[in-house]
C-alpha cells in the first residue's frame, strides 16, 4: 500500500484530558493547545501518535505485513498505512495509532443506534475513534470517520476509564459507533472486556465489513451488533460506499450463529437502493439466513456530507419497504428516523399488540412482561434487562 | 476589453461600427447568463463569479491574440463569429451537464476544483472566438472606434438583458435569443458579395442557437434524474427548483435545499428552542424560510402575529402548490403577514419591534446569505427587538464531533453574535441552533421540556426524550469546549469570514488540496497575505522604474498591469459591496455590470474626443482612482443607497475605458511586440479577480482590499510621476 504514506500536510493532533465533573457530569473534554502545522509550513515535525501493536495480522519478508482484520486485507511496507489510515507498519510490526484515543464521546439513548430490542429507554456511553474501511458519500460523521488519527482531535481514555465513565454517567452499556468499530478493534475488544467485568453491556454498530475469524472472537465480548446493511447489490457497496457486500453478509450470519443479539438497519436513499427488487430479495435473504427473529430498520436517510442536497427519503418509501420485509415473513420490521410514526413500535408477531410504543426516543409505553407479550405470552426476542 | 491590433492608435474613429456592436453586444449578453449560470448550478457562491470572469477574460486575450497572429489561419472575422455561435450552445449544454460529466448524484456537492474547472472550459467555446473576431474585425478599421464601439454594444448587450432577457425568459431561451440577434444582425450586414457568401451560415447559426432553449427543461431534468423536476424558476435571488418522489417535494434554491417535505426537523427545532425561551411568543418576524416550515411549526407556539419577509416572491409562488397542506394552511393563518421585501430593508424601516426574529435562510455559502450572519446584521437585528427579544438561526454543524474547521465556523457565528447580545446560546446537533439575547436564555432539558408540555406544544420528534438526548451536558460541552479552542473571528458586512469558513468547511469534505491550502491561508494574518498580494506589483513597477533610470525606451506595461486589475478588482469588489449592502446581485447583475459597460464606453469616447496624450491625462485619472478607492476604503460608499451605489459603476468603467485608451496612446507597443500593454492589463485582471474572489476577498475583507488597491495606485501615480518614458509623451 502506498496510497497511505504518512501524509502530514496539515496536522492537527490535539491531546485532549478529561476533566472530571465538568459542568455537573463528571466528564467532559478539554482542548490543550498543541496545534502543529506540519512540514514545510512551519518547519516544525509532526508528533507520531502513541500505538498499540495490531492483533490479526501477518508478518511477511521484507518488513511487509498482512492485515487479517477486515476484508480489504491490506498488504503494508514499512511506515505504510491501511486503507482505513489508523494502522501503521513500524519496521514491520503493526500497530493501531487509536486504541484508547477517543475523539467522540457522548450519552446517546440506545434507540438512536438504532437498538430497539436492547435495553429500552436507557442510555449507552457512545465513543468513537478516527478511520473506517469504508468510504461512504452520504456518512453522518465523516468528520472522524474519513480522518486520520492526527487529523482529529481526541482524548486519551483507556478501556478500563471508558467503563468506569460510563457507570458515572448511568449508562449501564458502551456503545461502539459513529465511525466503523472494527478499525479500533483492538480498543473496543478491550474496553468491552472491562464493561462486563463492571455488569456493563456492549453493544457495536458497524457496517460488518470485517473477517470471521476476529468478529467471533468480538462475539465473545460483547453483547449486541446492529449491521448497516448499505444495500443489497454489489454494485451499490463498490460505487458509493468502496467496498463489498458478500462479506458483510457473512458477518450478519455469523453473529447470528454466535448468539450475540443482532439488529440490521438499512438505509433507504433515495433512487440510489430503494428498489421493491432489491428490498424484497433482502427480506427474503434475511428470512432464510437468519431467521425472521431478527429486527430491521429501513431507517430514513438524511442528506449528508457529499449528499447534502439529495432529497430525504419520503416516508411512502420507508412503508413500502416495511411492507415488503413484513410479507416475505420477517417480524420486527421498523421504520427509522421518523418520529412518531407507526413503524417505530414494536408489536407482538402473533397478536399484533403494540408491545413498545415509540416515539422518536421517547418511549411511550414498554408493556413487555418478563421478555414477553403481555397479551399472548409471545416470547419477544431481545436483551431486555 | 479585447486586444488592440497594432495599428496607429491615434486613428480614432467614432463612425459606427456594426460588427464591434454586434462582438460587444454577444459578450456582454453571453457573459452574464454565464455568470448566472454558475451562480445557479454552483450554489449561488459569489467566488464563481470571480472564476467566470477571470477565464472569460483569460479566453478572450487568447482569442484576440490567435486572431491577430497566425493560429487561426485566413479565417475570417465572420468565420470566427460563425464560430463563437457555434460555440455558445456548447458552452451552455457543458455547464448544464457538468453534475453528470464529473459523474456526481442529484445534489452531489462538488469542491472548488470542478467549478474551477467548468469556469475554465464553459467560457471557452464563446469568448475565445469572440476574442478572434474582435481582432480581426478591428484589424480593417480603426481600433479605438472598434474598442468603442465594442463598449457600446456590450451595454446595450447588458441593458437588452437586464430589461428583458433575465426577468422574461428562461436562461435557454434568452440564450437563443442572444445568438439568434448576432446571427441575423451579422447577414444584415456589410458588403453585398459578403453577405451573400456567408447568409446561409447565418441562418444556420442562428438555427443551432436555438438549441439552448430546447435544451434548457431537459438538462435540468437530466441534472435531477431519476428525481422529477416538477419545478425551475429563474428570480431575482436564484434559481428556484423542485423536485418529487412519492409525492414529496424538495425545494432547491441555487442547488442548496431549503425545503424537504419529508424532513421538517429544522424548522422544527428552529421554532422550538427559540420559542420556549419565552412564556408568549408575542411579535414574531420570519427572515427566510416561512414558507419552507417554519411559519407551520412557529404557529404551534401561538404566537400573536408573524411576519414573513421574503425578496423572491414570484419564486415562492411557484412553489407553493407544492407544498403540504399544513404549510399552505399555515401560510393562510390570519396571523401570518407577508412582506415582499429585502430582510435587512425590512428591518430597517420597521416602526415595530419583535419577541422574536427567526432566521431561517441556509448557511452562509455566499455573500448574499452572509449579510444576515454578519456583526452589523446583528446588530440591526438587536435594535429591532424588545429587551428580552431573541434571536435565533441554525447552522450546520455535526451531532457527535466537532473538528477544528468547523469548530471555528460555529465559533464565528457565536463571537459575531456577541458583539450585538451580551447572551448566547447553542443547542448542539447536526444543525446547531443559535440563540442570543439581552435577556436570559436557557437549554436546560428540564426546564425546556416543562415549557413544551405546559405550552402542550410536544410533538412526536420535539419532546422531552428529545430534549434530553439532544442537550446532554456532555454533548454541550463538547460543543462549547470545542468552540473555545477555536479561533474565533468576527463576521462582518466588510469581512465576510463565515462565507469563507463555510466554504474552508465545504471543501474539507472533498478532501481535496484546495482545503489545505485554504486553511493555510486562513491561518494568515490578513496584512501578510495583502502585502504578499502587493510587494509582487511594487517589485515590477521598481524594475520598469530602473529600467527607465537607466535609459530604456521600451514603453512599459506596469501602468496596464495595474489597470486590469484595479478595474476587474473594483468590479468584483462593487459587486460584492452592493450584494452586502442591497441584495439581490443576481437579478441585478446584468443592470450593474451594463453600467459599468456604458461607462466604458464613454471612458473611451472621452479618450477619443479630447487630447488624451498629455501626460495629465494619464496622471489625472490615475489620481482619480486612488481617490475612489479611498472613498471606498473608507466606507463612504455605504451611505449612497442602492441607486447611488449603482453609479459607481459607470464612473468606474469610465475610468477604465478613459485610461485603457489614454495608456494605449501614450505606450505604443513596438513593432513587433503588438498587444503588450493589453496582455498585461489581461493578466493583471485575470490574476485579480482569482486571487480575489478565492482568498483575499473574504479574508482580508472589502475595505483593506479598496485601501490595497488605494495604496497600488498610489504607488502607480508615483511610478508615472517619475517614469522618464511619460515625460516625453
Ligand atoms: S482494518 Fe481493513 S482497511 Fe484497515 S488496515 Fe486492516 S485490512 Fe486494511
Amino acid at each position: 500500500m502506498t496510497s497511505f504514506r504518512a501524509q502530514a500536510n496539515l496536522v492537527r493532533m490535539r491531546r485532549r484530558s478529561f476533566l472530571g465533573g465538568a459542568a455537573g457530569v463528571g466528564l467532559a473534554l478539554g482542548t490543550g493547545a498543541g496545534k502543529l502545522l506540519a512540514g514545510a509550513w512551519t518547519g516544525g515535525e509532526s508528533p507520531s501518535p502513541p500505538r498499540t501493536e495490531a492483533r490479526y495480522y501477518k508478518k511477511l519478508p521484507g518488513r511487509e505485513v498482512l492485515c487479517g482484520l477486515c476484508p480489504r486485507a491490506c498488504l503494508v511496507a514499512d511506515k505504510e498505512r491501511g486503507f482505513c489510515g489508523v494502522r501503521q507498519n513500524i519496521g514491520g510490526t503493526y500497530y493501531s495509532l487509536v486504541y484508547g484515543k477517543v475523539c467522540a464521546l457522548n450519552v446517546d439513548p440506545i434507540e438512536k443506534k438504532p437498538f430497539f430490542h436492547v435495553l429500552p429507554k436507557t442510555d449507552a456511553l457512545s465513543l468513537a475513534t478516527a478511520g473506517c474501511n469504508f468510504h461512504c458519500k452520504f456518512c453522518q460523521n465523516w468528520e472522524i470517520s474519513q480522518s486520520r488519527p492526527e487529523q482529529v482531535e481526541a482524548t486519551d481514555l483507556s478501556p478500563r476509564a471508558a467503563a468506569e465513565a460510563a457507570l458515572r454517567h448511568g449508562c449501564p452499556s458502551i456503545a461502539f459507533t459513529y465511525s466503523e468499530p472494527t478499525v479500533f478493534y483492538e480498543y473496543m475488544s478491550d474496553t468491552a472486556a472491562e464493561a462486563r467485568k463492571r455488569g456493563l453491556k456492549s453493544v457495536v454498530v458497524s457496517n460488518g465489513h470485517i473477517n470471521p475469524e476476529p468478529l467471533r472472537a468480538l462475539t465473545e465480548k460483547v453483547d449486541a451488533i446492529k449491521i448497516d446493511l448499505k444495500a443489497f447489490r454489489p454494485e451499490f457497496y463498490r460505487t458509493y460506499v468502496r467496498g463489498e457486500l458478500d462479506p458483510v453478509l457473512e458477518s450478519i450470519r455469523i453473529v447470528r450463529q454466535s448468539g450475540v443479539w443482532l439488529e440490521i438497519v438499512y438505509l433507504v436513499i433515495p433512487t440510489l437502493n430503494d428498489g421493491e427488487a432489491e428490498i424484497r430479495d433482502m427480506s427474503r435473504w434475511m428470512a432464510g439466513e437468519i431467521g425472521p427473529d431478527v429486527p430491521v430498520h429501513f431507517s430514513r436517510f438524511q442528506p449528508m456530507y457529499l449528499l447534502k442536497n439529495l432529497p430525504p427519503t419520503p416516508v411512502a418509501t420507508l412503508e413500502a419497504a416495511r411492507r415488503t420485509a413484513l410479507a416475505e415473513g420477517l417480524r420486527y420490521v421498523y421504520v427509522g428516523n421518523v418520529p412518531g410514526h407507526e413503524g417505530e413500535n414494536t408489536y407482538c408477531p402473533k397478536c399484533r399488540t403494540a408491545v413498545i410504543e415509540r416515539s422518536g426516543f421517547e418511549i411511550r409505553a414498554n408493556r413487555l412482561k418478563g421478555g414477553a407479550c403481555p397479551n399472548c405470552r409471545t416470547p419477544i426476542p431481545g436483551l431486555w434487562a | 476589453m479585447p486586444e488592440l491590433p497594432n495599428a496607429d492608435p491615434r486613428l480614432v474613429g467614432l463612425k459606427l461600427q456594426p460588427a464591434a456592436l454586434r462582438l460587444g453586444f454577444l459578450a456582454a449578453a453571453w457573459q452574464i447568463f454565464l455568470l448566472r449560470e454558475f451562480a445557479a448550478q454552483f450554489y449561488g457562491s459569489e467566488i464563481s463569479f470571480g472564476f467566470v470572469l477571470a477565464f472569460w477574460l483569460l479566453w478572450g486575450g487568447l482569442g484576440s491574440r490567435a486572431g491577430n497572429g497566425r493560429l487561426l489561419g485566413r479565417a475570417t472575422a465572420e468565420g470566427c463569429l460563425f464560430a463563437a455561435l457555434i460555440g455558445a450552445p456548447f458552452g451552455f449544454a457543458l455547464l448544464r451537464l457538468s453534475g453528470p460529466a464529473l459523474g456526481l448524484l442529484p445534489g452531489e456537492v462538488t469542491g472548488f476544483g470542478p467549478i474551477l474547472l467548468f469556469a475554465a472550459v464553459s467560457a471557452g467555446p464563446m469568448n475565445f472566438f469572440l476574442g478572434a473576431a474582435f481582432a480581426r474585425t478591428a484589424a480593417h478599421r480603426r481600433p479605438a472606434g472598434a474598442y468603442l464601439w465594442e463598449s457600446a454594444g456590450a451595454a446595450a448587450g447588458a441593458a437588452l438583458s437586464y430589461g428583458f432577457l433575465v426577468p422574461a425568459l428562461p436562461a435557454g431561451a434568452a440564450l437563443a435569443v442572444i445568438g439568434v440577434v448576432g446571427a441575423a444582425s451579422s447577414r444584415l450586414d456589410g458588403p453585398a458579395a459578403r453577405r451573400r457568401a456567408w447568409a446561409w451560415a447565418w441562418v444556420g447559426a442562428a438555427a443551432w442557437s436555438l438549441l439552448p432553449a430546447f435544451l434548457d427543461a431537459p438538462s435540468q431534468a437530466v441534472r435531477w434524474r431519476p428525481f422529477e423536476l416538477v419545478l425551475t424558476k429563474d428570480g431575482p435571488s436564484g434559481r428556484m427548483q423542485a423536485v418529487r418522489r412519492a409525492d414529496e417535494v424538495t425545494v432547491y434554491e441555487n442547488g442548496l435545499k431549503t425545503f424537504a417535505a419529508a424532513d421538517r426537523s429544522e424548522s422544527v427545532e428552529s421554532a422550538g428552542f427559540a420559542l420556549l425561551q419565552r412564556p408568549r411568543a408575542g411579535r414574531v418576524l420570519l427572515l427566510g424560510g416561512g414558507w419552507a416550515g417554519l411559519a407551520a411549526e412557529v404557529l404551534r407556539y401561538d404566537p400573536e402575529a408573524v411576519d414573513i419577509v421574503e425578496s423572491d416572491y414570484a419564486a415562492v409562488k411557484a412553489v407553493l402548490p407544492f407544498l403540504p397542506p399544513r404549510d399552505r394552511a399555515a401560510l393562510a393563518d390570519p396571523r401570518v403577514h407577508w412582506t415582499i421585501a429585502d430582510g435587512r430593508r425590512h428591518l430597517e424601516r420597521a416602526s415595530r419591534r419583535y419577541d422574536f426574529i427567526l432566521i431561517g435562510l441556509p448557511d452562509p455559502a455566499t455573500a448574499q446569505l452572509n449579510r444576515f450572519y454578519s456583526a452589523e446584521f446583528f446588530r440591526l437585528a438587536a435594535s429591532r427587538l424588545d429587551p428580552g427579544g431573541v434571536l435565533s438561526f441554525r447552522a450546520g454543524a455535526a451531532e457527535n464531533y466537532i473538528g477544528p474547521v468547523l469548530a471555528r465556523y460555529l465559533a464565528t457565528h457565536e463571537a459575531t453574535l456577541r458583539t450585538a447580545f451580551p447572551i448566547v446560546e447553542i443547542a448542539p446537533g447536526a444543525s446547531a441552533v443559535f440563540l442570543a439575547s439581552r435577556g436570559p436564555l436557557t437549554l436546560d432539558p428540564d426546564r425546556l421540556a416543562g415549557e413544551l408540555e405546559r405550552r402542550d406544544a410536544a410533538t412526536a420528534s420535539f419532546n422531552r426524550a428529545f430534549l434530553q438526548a439532544r442537550l446532554h451536558p456532555l454533548r454541550r460541552e463538547s460543543l462549547r469546549t470545542a468552540l473555545s479552542a477555536a479561533g474565533a473571528a468576527i463576521n462582518s458586512d466588510d469581512r465576510p469570514i463565515s462565507y469563507f469558513y463555510h466554504a474552508l468547511l465545504w471543501s474539507a469534505q472533498k478532501k481535496g488540496p484546495d482545503a489545505a491550502w485554504l486553511d493555510r491561508l486562513a491561518s494568515i494574518r490578513p496584512s501578510v497575505l495583502l502585502a504578499a498580494a502587493i510587494l509582487p506589483l511594487l517589485l515590477i513597477m521598481g524594475a520598469s522604474l530602473l529600467r527607465s533610470r537607466r535609459g530604456s525606451r521600451m514603453p512599459p506595461s506596469y501602468p496596464f498591469l495595474v489597470l486590469g486589475l484595479t478595474t476587474m478588482a473594483a468590479e468584483l469588489l462593487l459587486m460584492i459591496r452592493y450584494q452586502t449592502l442591497h441584495g439581490g446581485l443576481y437579478g441585478r447583475v446584468a443592470l450593474l455590470l451594463g453600467l459599468f459597460m456604458a461607462g466604458t464606453t464613454a471612458g473611451a469616447w472621452l479618450a477619443a474626443r479630447i487630447k488624451a496624450e498629455t501626460p495629465a491625462a494619464i496622471l489625472v485619472p490615475s489620481a482619480v482612482s486612488f481617490l475612489l478607492l479611498g472613498f471606498s476604503a473608507l466606507g463612504w460608499d455605504k451611505g449612497l443607497g442602492a441607486a447611488g451605489f449603482a453609479c459607481l459603476f459607470p464612473v468606474w468603467g469610465c475610468w477604465g475605458g478613459f485610461l485603457f485608451a489614454a495608456l494605449s496612446r501614450a505606450c505604443p507597443a513596438p513593432e513587433g511586440l503588438s498587444g503588450r500593454g493589453y496582455a498585461a492589463d489581461l493578466l493583471g485582471a485575470f490574476a485579480g479577480s482569482l486571487v480575489l474572489s478565492a482568498v483575499l476577498l473574504p479574508l482580508a475583507g472589502l475595505d483593506r482590499l479598496f485601501a490595497a488597491l488605494a495604496a497600488i495606485n498610489l504607488a502607480l501615480l508615483g511610478a508615472l510621476a517619475l517614469d522618464r518614458r511619460f515625460r516625453g509623451v
